[in-house]
């Protein structure tokens, strides 16, 4: 009886113990049901960092394309929790793709966080990774945003990134910049300015600037007035000014930046098949044309028309920051940037 | 009889890291040390592990550079301007909106207290219901109103109005939603405090000569001070360890916890050990905050033991509308950001953009894409909850009934870790001890659930603590003498008679597990998602559904609310018995 006693409370410690360390995820539903090999059947579970305005409609194509995939899809507030969350999955990859993003995130990312696959469609893309990691989707271009209703003379828009350094603006102070810290939109604005100009042209710029913490507060931003001026994804500001939002968008005349979207495999999925097919599905003309069509956004393709009122990539002058520079010593870039802000204050 | 008021158990903060009452130990109680001394140890094993081990993974990061021991993170995290202003910001914005919160609720509590005022019950109800609103629900609903472009700042602006600001983002916005959302916890502690106040008091001061005011400043407010040390304390640590407030509308103020998830989780550059070296800092202040609490406690405590009930004063009048006015101000504004949701959730929102056309389109697609969503977070918060009132109940035994030498303080100890650990630190330790070595579990339900489960199980523990340092153990070597066994006594007898607090403890558990956000936000992984991550990402990511966004809200605000009715039904009766 005594022992009996004894065991009824080690069992009340151990299940506590097992309950918490282990036996939730069991209870809650545990992982996906293990590997299935076939090419066009199962599930492929997509981390995207892409709102449900681009992950919907293309998926639901999808899924009538290949009617025996499903696919599970969860959505990352940005692309720095998405990588994040595959690097720290690594030893138990829980993900199969990875989708949304610049080619710069998943270029930078952990060494085997990413599969190198060569997918059908890559060759049909305006760029390929010689690592074969990443896949692009979309290319994503930055316009200057004015608010027209803070700025009402159209005369004083600004044309390119060296009007933004004028001092006039510096009155309104309200050139609202995500901090290139949390932003990779920011980031590249940032490499496009340098190189277009050099770093002395942030000691016109950053006074004229509000630093905010993310893309959204940039854009979101712009859009409610918030501040006069800023920079925006054009499809995002395309999609604004036919909603009526008090936006003009203007692609400065000295740099336009711009980043090419990505999806990857991620190394170690446990439905390897099926998520090939669906990255190489990213970059099908039929996906393509929906990116194009739905959610307003450029092709990766060359054989794919940019959406309608969006000017031709070869009118305009794309920024190309050396990647040494840029994408190898991303801190050094930064704390530059940090010096320039602290002493623009 | 233990207090059955579920508002002293929203956040029993009072009793905080104060050792419970002791209780007359008979050695007879402790007759059968096998059984319980087993279950001391298991627990100590299980706490230990979960509890202590992530935050030494958190040290031992924090101080390693280059493979080896090193102060070099701290040095760069101190002398790093950006994170210099965050730490300065963070401080200054957690004691103006501390300040701030108190100088607005204490009058409040104060004319309820004192005087007799319709509504009373309504405006205890409403606080209550303030104290677990979703902690990020403010900032987003008044920037949609008070942005430069907001609701309210258009509409003015078109009837001729000044605002006497351009906008409410910034520092001033981040105080303003914390003072609206925190006063709620001031005033139900002050409320309390200046009910437990002797009317004899009052009656000796005036009877020496003292006015009014006299006598409320010199003998009320002092009686108050120790709801006041803990209110102030809690408002301004609330707003401290606030990750998505400052994100939302603070407009690129850096604060510390946006700072700290922003070197860990950036998609541009991040840094690891630096994140660890700011996560000890803010370990480092929350300690330092909460030894000065207790040292303000210990100085200027006052007890007052009362036989009689403290009267309501009528009042009549201009006296009383007025008073009713402020009530309804305070209260008002703490519940704008609750209307704004509701309202926005059955508008129409097209790419972001908020359209003047009433729709349930936002509900239907809610329970359409979203339902296990739903599901998961409750199921999370249900789990962990349980695991929590297990574990509550039987570190509070330990460490009221069997006070073994040292594992009874060492499980007092450790349950109380948490209750400092930011919710943004404890992700970070989580994620370092478990996210590789022998046991992983990140990508897992387990991983959040832990989280939830450390977080509350100071609370969950300190009320269930309280409540049995008011049953006698008489009751229960009663029971052991006629012939039951240590543990059904314990089952039996013990357990029953702290039943009430065990509800409503595990019911402020759940109900703040299923509103958190700061370790949810970087824990989450498919398909383990919650409401808050899921109103969280569509308030980050401009051109989002944001009427969806605002349909779960109000579902989540329901998950919180029902539960918390239905428990103060309950307690209202039980307490009438």
């Amino acid at each position: 009886m005594k022992h009996g006693r004894k065991f009824a409370a080690v069992g009340i410690a151990a299940v506590s113990a097992s309950l918490v360390l282990s036996g939730c995820s069991a209870i809650v539903g545990g992982q996906p049901a293990g590997g299935d090999d076939s090419a066009e059947s199962g599930t492929v579970v997509v981390y995207a960092a892409h709102g449900p305005e681009v992950t919907d409609p293309i998926i639901a194509a999808f899924e009538k394309a290949y009617p025996d995939i499903s696919v599970s899809l969860t959505a990352s507030p940005g692309t720095g929790e998405l990588i994040s969350r595959v690097e720290s999955e690594m030893k138990n990859p829980l993900g199969d793709v990875a989708w949304g993003g610049s080619s710069e995130n998943y270029a930078a990312a952990s060494e085997g966080a990413f599969a190198a696959v060569e997918l059908e469609n890559d060759e049909a893309t305006v760029v390929t990774d010689p690592e074969h990691k990443w896949h692009a989707t979309d290319a994503l271009f930055q316009a200057i945003a004015v608010n027209t209703e803070r700025v009402t003379d159209a005369s004083s828009y600004p044309e390119s990134f060296e009007d933004l350094a004028d001092p006039k603006w510096r009155e309104a102070g309200q050139i609202a910049f995500a901090n290139p810290r949390s932003s990779g939109t920011s980031y590249s604005l940032l490499a496009a300015m340098v190189t277009a100009h050099d770093w002395d042209f942030l000691d016109g710029f950053l006074p004229n600037a509000k630093v905010v913490d993310g893309s959204s507060q940039m854009f979101d931003g712009v859009r409610t007035g918030e501040y006069a001026l800023g920079f925006i994804n054009e499809d995002l500001g395309a999609t604004w000014v036919a909603e009526g939002a008090p936006l003009e968008l203007i692609y400065p005349s000295d740099v336009v930046s711009n980043q090419i979207g990505v999806a990857a495999v991620i190394e170690g999925a446990k439905h390897p098949k099926a998520a090939e097919t669906f990255v190489n599905y990213l970059m099908s003309k039929e996906a393509q044309q929906l990116m194009v069509d739905e959610v307003g956004r450029r092709s990766a393709r060359t054989d794919v028309a940019p959406p309608a009122g969006l000017p031709a990539a070869d009118e305009l002058n794309l920024a190309a920051p050396d990647p040494k520079v840029f994408a190898t010593d991303k801190d050094a870039v930064l704390a530059r940037f940090d010096e320039k802000l602290a002493s623009a204050k | 009889m233990p207090s059955n008021d579920l508002r002293e158990r929203v956040e029993p903060l009072e009793e905080t890291l104060a050792p419970p009452a002791p209780v007359p130990v008979k050695r007879r109680a402790s007759r059968r040390p096998g059984v319980w001394l087993l279950v001391a140890l298991g627990l100590l094993l299980l706490l230990a592990s979960t509890i202590v081990l992530p935050q030494l993974r958190l040290v031992g990061e924090a101080f390693t550079d280059d493979g080896g021991f090193s102060f070099a993170n701290f040095i760069e995290f101190f002398t790093t301007p950006r994170f210099q202003e965050a730490i300065l910001n963070s401080l200054v914005v957690a004691v103006v909106a501390g300040v701030l919160a108190c100088a607005v609720a204490v009058p409040a509590a104060y004319v309820l207290a004192q005087f007799d005022l319709p509504g009373r019950n309504g405006f205890l109800t409403l606080a209550t219901m303030a104290t677990v609103s979703p902690p990020f629900l403010g900032a987003y609903a008044w920037v949609l109103l008070l942005g430069r472009g907001g609701i309210l700042t258009t509409q003015l602006r078109a009837w001729g109005i000044e605002l006497p600001f351009d906008t409410i983002i910034g520092p001033g916005g981040i105080v303003w939603v914390t003072v609206w959302a925190t006063q709620a916890l001031v005033f139900l502690l002050a409320y309390d405090a200046f009910r437990a106040i002797d009317p004899s008091l009052d009656e000796a001061s005036s009877s020496v000569g003292a006015g009014p005011w006299r006598t409320r400043l010199r003998i009320v407010l002092p009686m108050a001070v120790p709801a006041l040390v803990t209110g102030f304390y809690m408002s301004s640590m609330k707003i401290f360890t606030d990750f998505g407030t400052p994100l939302i509308i603070g407009g690129g103020t850096p604060m510390l916890p946006t700072a700290v998830y922003y070197e860990f989780l950036s998609e541009v550059s991040t840094n690891p050990a630096i994140a660890s070296a700011g996560s000890l800092v803010m370990l480092g202040v929350a300690c330092i905050a909460l030894a000065l609490q207790q040292w303000a406690l210990r100085r200027r405590t006052y007890a007052s033991v009362s036989s009689r009930r403290r009267p309501l004063q009528p009042v009549r009048g201009v006296k009383k509308g007025l008073m009713i006015a402020y009530l309804g101000v305070v209260f008002g504004l703490s519940f704008v950001p609750h209307l704004v949701v509701v309202g926005t959730s059955l508008l129409t929102w097209k790419a972001g953009i908020l359209k003047w056309i009433p729709t349930f389109d936002n509900y239907v697609r809610l329970f359409d894409e979203n339902l296990e969503v739903i599901l998961m977070s409750l199921l999370l918060a249900g789990i962990a909850c349980v695991l929590c009132v297990i574990v509550a109940v039987l570190v509070a035994y330990l460490t009221v009934r069997r006070r073994y030498t040292v594992i009874s303080p060492a499980l007092n100890v450790i349950t109380m870790v948490p209750y400092i650990i930011p919710g943004t630190v404890l992700a970070i330790g989580l994620i370092l001890a478990f996210g590789s070595g022998p046991l992983i579990l990140t990508g897992t339900a387990t991983i959040l659930v832990l989280a939830y489960f450390i977080r509350r199980i100071p609370y969950v523990t300190k009320s269930i603590e309280a409540a049995l340092t008011q049953v006698h153990p008489a009751l229960e070597e009663a029971a052991m003498s006629v012939g039951a066994k240590p543990m059904r006594a314990f089952r039996q007898i013990t357990v029953p008679l702290v039943r009430p607090a065990i509800v409503s403890g595990g019911t402020v558990g759940f109900l703040q597990m299923v509103t958190e956000l700061s370790a949810t936000v970087m824990l989450y992984s498919v398909p383990f998602i919650t409401m808050t991550v899921v109103i969280f990402t569509n308030a980050m990511q401009p051109a989002s559904p944001f009427g969806v966004a605002s349909a779960m809200t109000v579902v989540l605000m329901l998950a919180v609310y029902i539960p918390l009715y239905f428990v103060r039904r309950k307690f209202a009766s039980v307490t009438s018995v």
